[in-house]
């Protein structure tokens, strides 16, 4: 979820470097990490000016949208989860 | 018969208080259901369920106060007025009661025996319910659920955690002013209002929880 807001926070693409230093992961962690959300369909990778970049899937950015009403409806009755 | 202290010319007024608290209360159940499918957090699911079940009551409610409202004032009749108000008040009272039964339940703490926790309830003499008891054990339900969503509201201190006990302690108003018709039907007027005051409180929460 940090690595969605993360790219999101970054207007909806962002470098993998960028990423690396917003997470606080392991270069390796982060690899897994971006693979994952690669093959779920999160994000995708694509290559701009020679630079890779991840940018937010539509599906990404509706995951992004249902967590947060999930986590605020469930605060808001202050619901243990 | 406390019915009959209502003032005549608000049963139709009450009949769409009901209604919109119905419908919001469906508005409720059908979000933190639709969290539940995804999550499949308990509490989300009893939430879900008590706002379902509690949208019915008031369902019914509208159903007699809108029958009361059209008998009176377009048939000047009185014919199964009192059958109507008995059987709708009836299933209103143990409907609301199951709701907020399963309310409170909710809110209990988390631990390993949390159903034991419920043994008092069952000397709740729920067998017996009329008038004014339903109003008494609903505060007293309600009370506990208002405690935990305080809780909750000053842990978070954000906007929509105060919306949910803004509402909660509203619905408890709505209890106590309804047990003050005994002594001047406007309070009814006035109980209502808050009842519709407390829910559309919840529909601000709900649209402030859906907004991108």
């Amino acid at each position: 979820m940090d690595i969605l807001r993360l790219i999101q926070n970054e207007g909806g693409k962002a470098k993998p470097t960028r990423i690396l230093y917003g997470a606080n992961l392991s270069y390796t962690a982060l690899k897994e990490y971006l693979d994952v959300l690669v093959n779920i369909g999160l994000i995708e990778k694509f290559t701009e000016k020679g630079h890779d970049f991840y940018k937010l899937t539509k599906k990404g950015y509706e995951f992004i949208n249902k967590f947060r009403e999930i986590k605020r409806l469930t605060e808001a009755f202050g619901l243990t989860v | 018969m406390e019915e009959m202290l209502i003032p005549l010319m608000f049963y139709g007024v009450v009949s769409f208080v009901y209604l919109a608290v119905a419908v919001i209360g469906f508005l409720v159940t059908f979000f933190a259901f639709r969290v539940y499918r995804i999550i499949s957090e308990k509490s989300v699911r009893n939430l879900s369920i008590s706002f379902f079940i509690l949208s019915i009551g008031f369902l019914v409610l509208t159903a007699i106060s809108l029958f009361t409202y059209i008998q009176i004032n377009f048939y000047n009749s009185y014919s199964g007025i009192v059958v109507s108000n008995y059987y709708g008040f009836s299933i209103y009272y143990w409907l609301s009661l199951a709701a907020y039964l399963l309310l409170a339940f909710t809110y209990l703490p988390k631990g390993k025996k949390k159903s034991r926790r419920l043994i008092p309830i069952l000397f709740v003499p729920l067998w017996y319910v009329d008038y004014t008891q339903f109003h008494l054990l609903s505060l007293l339900l309600i009370g506990f659920v208002i405690f935990r969503s305080l809780q909750n509201s000053l842990k978070r201190k954000n906007l929509d955690s105060y919306l949910v006990t803004f509402a909660f302690t509203c619905l408890a108003v709505f209890h106590v002013l309804i047990l003050l018709t005994t002594f001047t039907p406007f309070m009814y007027v006035v109980a209502n209002s808050f009842l519709i005051v407390g829910f559309i409180s919840l529909l601000a929460m709900l649209v402030r929880v859906s907004r991108k």
